[in-house]
This record gives C-alpha cells, sequence and structure tokens, in this order.
C-alpha cells in the first residue's frame, strides 16, 4: 500500500430535513457508497461531524453506532439482504430483537410494517418463496419496523425489473407522502429524477444540490 | 439480543447443518466418552483391589519376596540359599508374633493331568502345607478335604483341584477318591475347590509341598549338570497374630531371616504399606495415561469446533453484515456464536455420555468378572462438564472474530 492519503470524500456539508425525500445521485467511485456508510453510521469518518436526529455519531464506538443504526436508520439494500432461513415475519422483527422489544410487540409491529407495504399475507413464506420485488417488499418493512428518522435505499431498484422497479419507486414516494424521510442512493438519474431533491456527487463532492421536481420527470 | 432468542436460533442453525453439526462436536463427543470410560475402568480397577485387600486379608500379612542382593553384597551373595524350608522352620519355632507362615513352590511348567480318557492341562501346580488353607481367604473347599500334615509327612500323592479343572476331568463331579496321572504319576483326589467365577482362581490346583519337592523338583540341571535337589521355596507367606505388635513382628522376622540368610540382603517383606503403594501408584498411573488421552481427544474437539465454526462464520460473513447494519452490536453477534457453540457443545457432551456408556458396557462384557468398570455420576458430569468447557473454549476464538467483523466490509462479502 502506498502513502499516499485518498480522500474518498471531502468538504462535504449537507443537510437532510425531516420528512424530505431525495436522492444522493453519482457515477461508480464518486463516493456516494462512502457518504452513504457515513450518513447510514456504517462507518466514522476521519474528521468532521455528522449529527443524526440531534445525535453525535462522528465518533461513536462500534456500540454505540449499532444502537444509532438500530433506533434511527432503516436500511434497504440492492439485494435485499434478507436472510434467507428466516421467514418473512421474522426477517421483520429481527431489528426489533436486537431493539430488545418483547414477541407480542415484535409481532404487532411486523404486521403494522408488512401492511405499509402490502404483504402482511406472506408472513409465514421464506424469502426464496417470493418474487425479487416481494422480497425487497419485505426489506423494506424490515427497514420501516423501527420508526426509523431515515430510510436509507441503495440502489433499491438495481436487482429489480423496471416494472417492479417502478412500484418500488411508487412505495418510496408513499411512505415519503406519510411523513417518512427517505434517502435513495442511485448512480441513475431517472430513479434519482422520481424524488424532490437530488445531490449530485462528483469525485468526492458535492456537484450539485437541485430541490424540486425534476424538469425531466415531467411532474 | 435475548438469550431465549439466540437459542431458538442456534438450534434452528445447528438443525440446518445436521451432519456438519455432528462432526463439528465429534471431537467433544470423543473426548467425553473416553474421559467417561477411563473413570469408569479405573473406579472399576480401584474397587476391586479395595475388594481384594479387605478379602484377602492383607492387612496383617506379610509376604517374603526375593529381592535383589545389593551390590556391596555381590560378592557374599552365594552364601546365602535363599528363601528355603529352613527360613519356615525358624519363623514357626521363634518367631512369637507370628501365628501362620504359609510356605509355597509353584511348577513353572505345564503339566497334563489325565483321568481315564479326559485330559486337562494344569499351569501353576503348587505345592502347599496346611497352613495354606488359614493364610488365604479366597481358598474355600467344596468338597473333600484340604492337604493335611499327614500328606505333608508321607509324600502323599494327593491333589486338590479348582473347580475348572475338576470339571473337565470329572463331569459327572463323583472326583473324590480318583486317580489322576499328573506327567504319568498318579495322585488321589482328596478335594474339589468351591467355585469363585474369577479364572484365575479356580484354574488353581494344589498338591502337598514335600510332594512337590520329593516329586518334581528332585533334580535341578542346569546346562546339563545336575546341581542337586532345588530347595527353595517361590513364597513365604505370614501372618502376623496382633495388628497392633506388626513393627515389631516385622523386626522380628527379619532378624530371623537376616540369621538363616547369613545377613544376606536377597530377601524382601511386602506388607500392608506395600500394597496400598502398589494400588495407589497404579491407579495414579492408569489416570494419568488416561487423563492425557482423554485431554488431547478433547483438545482435538476443540479445535475441531474452532475450525469448523471458523469456516461458518466465514460463509456467514454477509449475514453477520445484515444483522450488524439492522442494529446488532458486536456483543449480540458474539453471544449468538457462542450460545450456537454452546448448544452444540452440550449436543457433544450429551452424545460423548452416551458413547462413553456404551463404551463402559462393552468393557464390562470384555473384563468378565476381574474388573468390572463402574460409572459414578458425579464423573460424569466431570466428563460432561469438561466437553462443554472445551467445547465452549473452542467457541470462543470465532466468536470473537465474527463480532469484530466491519458491517461495510461483511455487507460486501461475496
Amino acid at each position: 500500500m502506498g502513502t499516499q492519503e485518498v480522500r474518498a470524500l471531502d468538504g462535504i456539508t449537507l443537510d437532510i430535513h425531516q420528512g424530505e425525500y431525495a436522492a444522493i445521485v453519482g457515477p461508480s467511485g464518486s463516493g456516494k457508497s462512502t457518504l452513504m456508510h457515513l450518513l447510514g453510521c456504517l462507518d466514522t469518518p476521519t474528521s468532521g461531524t455528522i449529527t443524526i436526529d440531534g445525535v453525535d455519531a462522528s465518533q461513536a464506538t462500534a456500540t454505540r453506532l449499532s444502537r444509532i443504526r438500530n433506533e434511527k436508520i432503516g436500511f434497504v439494500f440492492q439485494t435485499f439482504n434478507l436472510l434467507p432461513k428466516l421467514n418473512v415475519q421474522e426477517n421483520v422483527e429481527l431489528p426489533l430483537v436486537y431493539a430488545g422489544v418483547g414477541s407480542a410487540e415484535r409481532r404487532r409491529k411486523a404486521q403494522a410494517a408488512l401492511d405499509a407495504v402490502g404483504l402482511s399475507d406472506r408472513m409465514k413464506h421464506r424469502p426464496n418463496e417470493l418474487s425479487g420485488g416481494q422480497n425487497q417488499r419485505v426489506a423494506i418493512a424490515r427497514a420501516l419496523v423501527n420508526d426509523p428518522k431515515l430510510l436509507l435505499a441503495d440502489e433499491p431498484t438495481g436487482a429489480l425489473d423496471s416494472n417492479t422497479g417502478e412500484q418500488i419507486m411508487r412505495l418510496f414516494r408513499e411512505l415519503s407522502a406519510k411523513g417518512n424521510t427517505v434517502l435513495i442512493v442511485t448512480h441513475d438519474p431517472d430513479i434519482a429524477n422520481e424524488t424532490n431533491r437530488r445531490i449530485h456527487i462528483r469525485d468526492g463532492r458535492i456537484h450539485a444540490d437541485e430541490t424540486g421536481p425534476s424538469a425531466k420527470a415531467g411532474a | 439480543m435475548m438469550p431465549l432468542h439466540g437459542i431458538i436460533e442456534g438450534i434452528r442453525e445447528i438443525l440446518s447443518h445436521k451432519f456438519r453439526s455432528l462432526l463439528t462436536v465429534s471431537g467433544v463427543v470423543l473426548g467425553v466418552a473416553s474421559l467417561m470410560a477411563m473413570f469408569a475402568m479405573i473406579e472399576g480397577m480401584t474397587a476391586a483391589m479395595r475388594r481384594d485387600f479387605v478379602r484377602f486379608g492383607f492387612a496383617e500379612r506379610v509376604t517374603v519376596d526375593r529381592a535383589e542382593v545389593p551390590p556391596e553384597q555381590l560378592a557374599m551373595k552365594d552364601l546365602s540359599r535363599g528363601r528355603t524350608y529352613e527360613d519356615v522352620t525358624a519363623l514357626r519355632d521363634h518367631a512369637s508374633l507370628v501365628t501362620v507362615v504359609s510356605p509355597s513352590k509353584q511348577l513353572n511348567r505345564v503339566v497334563s493331568a489325565i483321568h481315564g480318557n479326559r485330559r486337562t492341562q494344569i499351569f501353576g501346580l503348587t505345592g502347599v502345607e496346611d497352613e495354606f488353607l488359614l493364610m488365604d481367604n479366597w481358598n474355600e473347599l467344596g468338597r473333600g478335604r484340604f492337604i493335611t500334615d499327614l500328606d505333608l509327612e508321607n509324600h502323599n500323592r494327593v491333589i486338590v483341584l479348582g473347580s475348572i479343572h475338576a470339571g473337565s476331568l470329572f463331569p459327572a463331579g463323583d472326583s473324590m477318591g480318583k486317580k489322576v496321572r499328573l506327567d504319568g504319576i498318579e495322585f488321589t483326589v482328596v478335594g474339589v475347590l468351591k467355585k469363585t467365577g474369577n479364572r484365575w482362581l479356580d484354574n488353581r490346583t494344589y498338591i502337598p509341598l514335600s510332594t512337590m519337592f520329593g516329586t518334581f523338583y528332585n533334580a535341578n540341571i542346569q546346562a546339563g549338570v545336575d546341581q542337586g535337589p532345588d530347595v527353595t521355596l517361590d513364597e513365604i507367606q505370614v501372618r502376623v497374630g496382633n495388628f497392633d505388635n506388626f513393627k515389631e513382628a516385622l523386626e522380628q522376622i527379619r532378624t530371623l531371616l537376616d540369621a538363616t540368610h547369613r545377613g544376606v540382603q536377597d530377601y524382601g517383606l511386602r506388607t500392608r504399606e506395600d500394597w496400598f503403594a502398589n494400588i495407589e501408584s497404579h491407579v495414579m498411573g492408569a489416570r494419568l495415561s488416561g487423563g492425557m488421552i482423554a485431554v488431547v481427544c478433547l483438545l482435538a474437539g476443540a479445535v475441531g469446533i474452532t475450525n469448523i465454526m471458523l469456516a461458518s462464520i466465514k460463509e456467514r460473513t454477509r449475514e453477520i453484515g445484515v444483522r450488524r447494519a439492522i442494529g446488532a452490536r458486536p456483543w449480540d453477534i458474539f453471544s449468538q456464536i457462542v450460545i450456537e457453540v454452546f448448544l452444540l457443545a452440550v449436543l457433544g457432551g450429551v452424545l460423548g455420555v452416551a458413547a462413553g456408556w456404551g463404551l463402559v458396557e462393552f468393557l464390562e462384557f470384555m473384563a468378565g468378572d476381574v474388573t468390572v468398570p463402574i460409572i459414578r455420576i458425579d464423573q460424569v458430569l466431570i466428563s460432561l462438564a469438561s466437553g462443554m468447557v472445551v467445547g465452549l473454549g473452542g467457541g470462543f476464538i470465532p466468536a470473537f472474530r465474527a463480532s469484530q467483523l466491519e458491517p461495510i466490509e461483511a455487507l460486501r462479502y461475496e
């Protein structure tokens, strides 16, 4: 390894407000994944501060970061990342297990979250018995189950066909309309254009930050 | 994460790879089984020795053994003829604290005993005196009589058979007064010993000591030259009258034997203390070697668990990443793996106890009645517990590694 310092992100100042529906857009290698990891409290910055819901996450320990992720952030991944050995209900309940919620309460909340994504009739199915779009809905239910301050989706339509992808994007818009803060990370301008704010990242810096419906979206 | 949830997840994980789980714990199974079998065998051995000790009256008994002449006495070694009948007479006449003196001489080859067309091989034909019956508590007469002083005086060719030889020569049980030919020499059966169930004891056969010397040891041919009659005894057993005077009795015996042996220390006195020490050293030796084997098995078991769990965790890297992303703390991951390994160790321990029990049953079957292994519940629990401790120890490193995975790296893992 060389000794030359590589800055994945540099001089970023960004505020995401409660209830916003935003996208971080940029080509691969732009630093958007690093930004997402920092916003998702999966990583801590070398310098600078990250504040989530009034809590400073910049220098937190691994255990503290886990707590913050558990309480304030809901992750949606490109490849769903459901646990294949658990059924739908158990997958959705898992964040609550780590939060120490009792089983009756877990069941109730999982039911509600699955209702929100329209899959409450699939509770006992295993992930491999469902379609890709259904899996992603389960993953979204899992992300929602803790009432997170921030729903963070990393290329949520990347593994889906365009039809299913559109359905998922519609679901995000609905969730946003219900008051959830939704942040989508994508390299795809079409996906980004569905949101209300687009933060363009290039070479580790914010290149552009446009608010309002996209002109291209024709809304 | 709540412990109950961890246990449920652990059981699921184990059940989802049944064969691999069995392989993982096989070392623990073997370790626990061998530990248990070892415990049971040693317990059986010790119990058998203790039982014999009491039963055979070793406490008041002293055995005059042969001993290596010390180096400084080598030049005068020939002054002593070894343990002979002279010792017996001296002890009987002058050792006031001694009540019984029982000499014996064994024939150190096999003789065939023939009656009619029946034949049996006798190994360890022993010449004894009438007092032998007072000395050895395990010899009980079943029928007839034992050797008497009249037999000894007249060098009578009479024989007392153990139950096995009596059975093979006289299946109808009509042995009393019948003739048996030992190497062509006719002996009259005067007694049969009671069956003990111990093969070794039931094979014993006795004739008068004087007859033994006169018939089988009247020549001592070495290198083609007859050295004259062999008069050395194999064993002199002495019983001390009162155990409180044991030390003084030993002193008496030593004084007398020093005289008959002309000061040559070619004999030794084996006493209860020696027997005890002998038993203890046997038990210690067995424990040590058995324990070592079991420990090695258990260590191999721990390494096996570590190895397979490391592989299993590697396989589950992504799952661990997902769990961390949705809020599992490092401790949650650690405890999840530890609980899983603990369950595996319990499984291994239980299977090990079952296997050990089977092994003990098998050993019991093989051992016959000499040393029956004994299972003690506390030792079973110790075996089980050590299996679990070892299993947990083996799971510690994988669990720690899993807990230290970086969520980002783990999520990227394909």
